[in-house]
């Protein structure tokens, strides 16, 4: 789950706060999608001006061994491509080519499969944890807003995060501002589902901003924590990441 | 009144020409040795004229045949901004416009950009063709420097610049990966077979993979969109064909572009030439007539003892003048004609045998440049050169004039003057 739900523990860095009660429900938030094995399955619908398309994707996520897999399961014309995360590395694999194809940083910023997600938000959710620190600016009824920035001399995409938290930490809905602190990107949280004792947004919207009626909708249609899985899992990884990549 | 006068005029300038012409018959070295400047500079500058006119020409067809065509039609932003998401939004209704208008050659394209992965990688740009239709538009098949053009029941084949196979480290027959985003922003790859290899301009030798645009459609999830309908029109109907598409296709969905809007380094550089080489003529015409003033000059000077007795019997001065001018008249006269029909001649030649730039160029190509080159002249270069060349001479024969005219007899007839 967190390999897709990384966006979150991403954004909800709880060792880096300078402020308890930030740290300690982020720490809530990220404990919430965090697991040893996390296997499961988006619908995600990408909505543009010109067109529109949904992609059905499977990942399974060795969170404790660094490792993530991602395979498109429709539309036809795309199943069976991977995304492939070890290292702080990413790489996509064509089917039809049987190549391996390095995401090169120059590619990070590049929206991951037409959609309002980049290629960076797959391979560094993880990594911007450490890279910020967190502070409570508001309290409304059952809601907490957070704000995080960059620590000093650490790389950071965003030059702030602005977060909404429920108490039970449950996320609401994230802003992300440029290095000009101009809001370019809102997700929101919808549709909280139960998944054993934990609570998860099953829907996210992803909204370039300022709104010009294109989204990005993601939907968990099924997510399982800690599952046992079968010795060849991450076949295709282990196979890919063995081998050299073509990039750019 | 009038009337006699009139006629007294007619009677004294047809004397006048009489004397003009019997003057340069007379000594027909002389005549001769005065017209020569006129002629010679006429002829040169045709010559010159028509080579220029054909190189530009040429210059022009080889670089829209090369790869843009005359006319393109995107949808709007698309040449700023290419994105396989702005493809053109009505292909059949372009074409309707455009045949409405008298195109008879065009065809479609897709373009876009790939990553391209044999022994090594490299990106390029894709531009997808009809292989058909193609050869219309440019002469992409002559740019083949090995292996052969695409063949269209063969879908999954591709046109390599020389540069890029070796780049990508192989040569015809062999594959290569393409890897791009589709229509929606996903990736995609095919594995073609590189049918044939390509030199030339425009990033042809090094940055361009062509492909069947059926593939590239398929590979790209295009369905039946293209990004570009290519044209190819004559110049002289290129601004009427320009103005009915620009008419008729709204400039809210379209753009309509012109070789020269699209890539203006090469209409730039032409208008600069033109610009160097209208100062050149001019240069050139300030030669000939100070050559056919000094020969002019000297003419006189020699003829001081004539002018001395005509002014002595009562010729009077505007008489000589008159003389003097008809005489530059006529010698200008003779010069454009004659270097005229030697230019026109001289071109003629020229263009049935052609100039062989290569001997002295080398490989004329990378200029867009034919290496046999064959002058041609318009007809308003004629006229315009002929008359300048004329007038100049004119006026170059008319300063001698003047100043012989303004001796007194005594002057003339003086042994120390």
């Amino acid at each position: 789950m967190k390999s897709w739900l990384w966006l979150l523990v991403g954004l909800w860095p709880a060792f880096a706060s300078g402020n308890d009660e930030a740290a300690e429900l982020l720490k809530r938030v990220r404990a919430q999608h965090s697991a040893d094995v996390v296997v499961s399955r988006y619908e995600i619908e990408i909505v543009r001006t010109e067109w529109q398309r949904t992609v059905i994707m499977a990942v399974t996520e060795d969170q404790r061994g660094g490792r993530y897999q991602g395979m498109v399961i429709a539309p036809r014309r795309l199943a069976d491509t991977l995304y492939l995360k070890r290292d702080g590395r990413l790489w996509m694999v064509i089917p039809r080519l049987r190549r391996k194809v390095g995401i090169s940083p120059a590619m990070l910023s590049e929206p991951w499969m037409g959609s309002d997600l980049s290629n960076q938000d797959i391979l560094q959710g993880d990594a911007v944890i450490d890279d910020y620190q967190h502070r409570v600016i508001a309290r409304d009824g059952d809601l907490v807003t957070i704000e995080s920035t960059p620590l000093p001399g650490r790389p950071a995409l965003w030059r702030r995060l602005r977060q909404q938290v429920r108490r039970d930490a449950v996320p609401v809905r994230v802003d992300y501002f440029d290095q000009d602190d101009v809001l370019q990107r809102r997700i929101e949280f919808s549709e909280v589902g139960e998944v054993g004792e934990r609570r998860l947004p099953m829907v996210w919207r992803i909204v370039p901003m300022p709104e010009k009626g294109e989204y990005t909708l993601l939907k968990v249609s099924g997510v399982e924590f800690d599952p046992t899985l079968p010795d060849d899992a991450f076949n295709a990884l282990e196979q890919a990441t063995a081998g050299t990549a073509t990039s750019p | 009144m009038i009337r006699v006068s009139s006629v007294t005029l007619f009677s004294t300038l047809r004397l006048s020409a009489l004397l003009a012409l019997q003057n340069l018959w007379r000594n027909p070295r002389q005549s001769l040795l005065a017209s020569l400047p006129g002629i010679a500079g006429l002829t040169a500058l045709l010559l010159l004229s028509a080579i220029n006119a054909a190189l530009q020409e040429n210059m022009v067809n080889n670089f829209q045949s090369q790869l843009i065509g005359s006319i393109q039609v995107h949808a709007r932003d698309f040449f700023a901004h290419p994105r396989l998401a702005r493809d053109l939004p009505d292909p059949h209704r372009v074409e309707a416009v455009a045949r409405a208008a008298g195109v008879q050659s065009m065809s479609p394209r897709l373009e876009s950009f790939v990553l391209a992965a044999a022994r090594n990688s490299t990106g390029l740009m894709l531009i997808a063709i009809d292989p058909r239709r193609e050869v219309r538009v440019t002469d992409l098949p002559q740019r083949l420097s090995a292996g052969q053009f695409l063949d269209p029941p063969k879908p999954w084949q591709c046109l390599l610049g020389e540069g890029a196979a070796r780049k990508l480290g192989i040569g015809v027959g062999d594959s290569v990966d393409l890897i791009s985003n589709d229509r929606f922003g996903a990736p995609t790859g095919e594995r073609f077979e590189v049918a044939g290899l390509l030199s030339g301009g425009f990033g042809i030798d090094a940055d361009i993979v062509f492909v069947p645009v059926d593939a590239a459609r398929e590979m790209l999830a295009m369905d039946n969109r293209q990004t570009n309908l290519v044209m190819r029109v004559s110049p002289e109907v290129e601004a009427r064909v320009l103005a009915a598409l620009r008419a008729e296709l709204p400039a809210e969905q379209y753009e309509v572009l012109a070789w020269h809007e699209m890539f203006p380094v090469m209409y730039e550089w032409i208008a600069v030439q033109r610009g160097f080489q209208f100062v050149f003529f001019v240069v050139v015409m300030l030669l000939v007539a100070a050559a056919i003033g000094n020969v002019a000059l000297v003419a006189n000077l020699n003829r001081r003892h004539e002018f001395g007795v005509m002014l002595a019997i009562g010729a009077g001065n505007r008489h000589l003048f008159r003389i003097l001018s008809l005489e530059s008249l006529f010698l200008a006269v003779v010069s454009s004609v004659v270097g005229t029909v030697l230019g026109v001649l001289v071109i003629d030649v020229l263009h049935r045998t052609g100039i062989d730039l290569s001997h002295w160029l080398g490989d004329t190509r990378r200029y867009y440049v034919d290496p046999i080159l064959r002058p041609s002249l318009a007809r308003d270069a004629v006229l315009g050169i002929g008359v300048g060349v004329f007038a100049f001479s004119l006026v170059a024969g008319l300063l001698p004039a003047w100043r012989s005219a303004r001796l007194t007899p005594l002057e003339a007839l003086s042994p120390h003057a």
